[in-house]
């Protein structure tokens, strides 16, 4: 950590000249060609480009469920380029919470043990404290009232709700969003959309990959990738200027 | 994740998909409960066999010598002369003192046929018995003497047959006739009040008979029942139809040592109580005048299959049985003793303790049980192998929600312990049950088994230890059974998981 304030303080995402090099048989497939990105507490980046462009992978390497190829990367101050597939799943544990597209409920158990699970993998919080935040974090998403019920009795913009609570379990330093509203109709994508400000000016930080432009609009900060290089970068001016 | 969350989340996966669980639970119960039921079973019989020889058929001061390849006293050979059984009656030990108190003899008898009022009776043997304490125990005096027999209950039941056969000819064919008319329920009434409580007076039969005539309506195969079903109750339970069978005449008719037919008249003073092992086609005799003889040495001697030998009270309170059995195995292996001149080189023969003939009895049940319990390990097996199918299908089905656990923190090993925890469950809970419906299983195999070789009350014995060990198994095979599916589930990469479709 003291390595990570000699760095840039309050750096979430540090990547530096990351690529990820794929063998497919005999050809070798350049998913990500040396980017370079740094992503602030508290920011809210999408990550935007055409598919094949190597967005997903950059969502792979920053939630560590992979590791680059060359250059280096940084989560939370620690180095992931190095570490073995427990530390991993430990890091994944704490400091990311993943939102998928298709909300990836696991649909046996209760919205509220869908939330509660993530908590036993990690030891963030104590066993007491437990039930208590999963209750809380149900109701800041706005589904106290639906806490027994499961995957299959809930609506595509509950369950994504839900998949939002359970991913700010273990209060992650950032989330991790695929395509949140690709499954949802306008107005309930537009209410996940807005969960996600709220989370947003709460000091969360939240990385976005989609290929929407509306969706990309929300965040403050639009990184372009193509080929597997970052293209360009935008910022959202009507939503800095409405956060400050 | 803790073990209690764990067991917890493998509870609800198993329960959610109740079919495919209970057949996987239904394999290792199988497998479980085959195994529990023959063990539980041969331990039943060991049981019953270790009791007909300690109680029926030897006592610890007793030494038994039989010839080699049979097993106890069954498959003997006549080998023990009537020298052999003199020589031990004067056995002594280094210090001069009498070693023996008593030799008794089992024998056959040579041709022997036995005849009541002139007709014979199929499937019976006579053997010569010396010892009456020796004899299963019996409802009357069993003592044997010259001109006397207990009998076995095949010549028993046959001899109610004969009775009943009698008191029904006795029946006029008008009585028949309307005998055929009444219903049973009507039979019942007659002979419960019009024949002052049968059921106490030992006259039964006759009284029975008294009430059909006295009520001149009876059905003929209701009487036939009726009498049937009391022969058909043990000799032992004292029922009068059997009572009548003691004090009557029978005839035997056998091969003398000259070579001639010689007959003999022989009073029954016992009849043989149902033992589980001894051949209920036999009666027994005393006498040596019956017994098969062998020319040995140009001299013509009675032989028997088997000695029991009782020792003094001396030795059995110096503890030196041993010695006398060492004794007795040096005389036969002597040129000298008839036994080793009729058996040859070929066959050794057997000398045994009580406690050596209770560990043959529990090495051959012991042979027996793994046997069996080999078969029954081979449907654990098959249980075994369908459990690891079952959760082999139950990853590939998970495969998404893998990737989310482990996107969402849970590492390899917990993954591991996930998918193992679940194997172990459902093979736990089928050797919780399957213990519990093979001992159930036990019970209906040991009717069986008592229907088919008419052995007669095999104990049911609780084998805890076995118990115990089936359920540690049953355990261990979940472990091997999910080890191979949960570290495939471990393995996973949670990228190619989380896009499985």
């Amino acid at each position: 950590m003291n390595e990570h304030q000699g760095n840039g303080v309050g750096l979430i995402v540090e990547a530096t000249n990351v690529a990820k090099v794929y063998q497919m048989g005999k050809v070798e497939v350049r998913a990500l060609d040396g980017i370079s990105l740094a992503i602030k507490k508290g920011e809210f980046v999408a990550i935007m480009g055409p598919s094949g462009s190597g967005k997903s992978t950059i969502l792979n390497l920053i939630g560590c469920l992979d590791r680059p190829s060359t250059g280096e990367l940084r989560i939370a101050g620690i180095d992931i380029s190095k570490l073995n597939d427990r530390k991993l799943a430990q890091i994944r544990g704490k400091q990311i919470g993943f939102v998928f597209q298709t909300f990836n409920l696991i649909p046996r158990i209760s919205a509220f043990q869908n939330v509660l699970l993530p908590m036993g993998f990690v030891n963030t919080y104590a066993g007491n404290e437990r039930t208590q935040r999963a209750q809380e974090l149900l109701e800041t998403v706005g589904l106290g009232q639906r806490m027994k019920h499961f995957p299959n009795e809930l609506s595509g913009g509950e369950r994504q709700r839900v998949a939002i609570a359970r991913a700010l379990a273990n209060n992650p330093s950032v989330i991790l969003a695929d395509e949140p509203t690709g499954n949802l109709d306008t107005k309930t994508g537009r209410a996940i959309l807005d969960l996600f400000k709220s989370l947003h000016q709460q000091g969360r930080t939240i990385v976005l990959v989609t290929h929407d432009p509306n969706v990309a609009a929300n965040a403050d900060r639009i990184v372009h990738v193509m080929d597997g290089r970052i293209h360009n970068e935008t910022f959202n001016k009507t939503v800095a200027a409405v956060r400050s | 994740m803790k073990l209690g969350e764990i067991l917890k989340l493998s509870w609800t996966n198993i329960w959610n998909h109740k079919m495919r669980s209970l057949l996987a639970i239904l394999g290792v119960l199988i497998g479980v409960g085959a195994v529990i039921a023959i063990v539980t079973m041969t331990t039943g019989l060991e049981n019953a066999l270790l009791t007909t020889f300690t109680r029926d058929l030897l006592r610890a001061d007793t030494i038994s010598v039989t010839s080699q390849g049979g097993f106890a006293f069954f498959g003997s050979t006549q080998a023990f002369s009537d020298r052999d059984v003199e020589y031990i009656k004067n056995l002594k030990l280094a210090n001069g003192k009498a070693a023996v108190r008593e030799t008794d003899v089992l024998g056959r008898v040579r041709g022997d046929v036995l005849y009541f009022e002139g007709r014979r009776f199929l499937d019976s043997t006579v053997r010569i018995m010396t010892n009456p304490n020796l004899l299963p125990r019996d409802l009357g005096d069993p003592v044997t003497s010259k001109g006397q027999i207990v009998i076995g209950l095949a010549v028993t039941k046959s001899m109610c047959e004969r009775f009943k056969e009698k008191d029904f000819a006795a029946l006029t064919d008008k009585d028949k006739e309307e005998f055929e008319k009444i219903t049973k329920e009507k039979l019942n009434e007659v002979v419960n009040e019009d024949c002052a409580h049968p059921k106490k007076d030992p006259r039964k039969a006759e009284l029975l008979v008294c009430a059909y005539k006295k009520a001149k309506q009876a059905n003929v195969a209701e009487v036939n029942d009726a009498m049937k079903n009391e022969c058909k109750e043990a000799p032992g339970s004292f029922t009068p139809i059997v009572e009548r069978v003691k004090g009557q005449i029978l005839h035997l008719k056998y091969l003398g040592t000259d070579g001639t037919i010689k007959e003999d008249d022989l009073k029954i003073v016992g009849l043989m109580k149902d033992s589980q092992f001894f051949n209920e086609t036999a009666s027994y005799v005393s006498v040596d005048y019956h017994s098969d003889t062998e020319i040995i040495d140009g001299v013509e001697r009675r032989v028997y299959t088997g000695l029991v030998i009782s020792v003094t009270q001396e030795i059995v309170k110096q503890a030196r049985l041993t010695e006398v059995k060492d004794a007795l195995t040096a005389y036969f292996k002597n040129p000298q003793s008839d036994a080793r001149k009729i058996l040859g080189n070929e066959k050794k023969v057997e000398v045994s303790t009580l406690d050596e003939i209770i560990s043959q009895i529990r090495t051959e049940i012991g042979k027996f049980t793994a046997f069996m319990g080999a078969i029954a390990a081979v449907a654990l097996l098959v249980g075994m192998i369908g459990v690891m199918n079952v959760m082999l299908i139950t990853v590939k089905e998970r495969t998404r929600e893998i990737g989310v656990m482990k996107a969402t923190g849970a590492t390899n090993g917990g993954v591991l312990r996930l998918f193992l925890s679940e194997a172990v469950l459902i093979c736990s809970v089928g050797a919780l049950v399957g213990v519990f419906l093979g001992i159930g299983g036990s019970q209906l195999v040991i009717k069986a088994m008592e229907a088919v070789f008419e052995i007669k009350d095999i104990p049911f014995v609780f084998v805890w230890v076995w118990y115990v060990v089936a359920i540690i198994v049953g355990m261990l095979v979940g472990v091997v059974s999910g080890v191979y599916p949960a570290w495939n589930a471990a393995r996973i990469n949670p990228i190619e998981a989380l896009r499985y479709e």
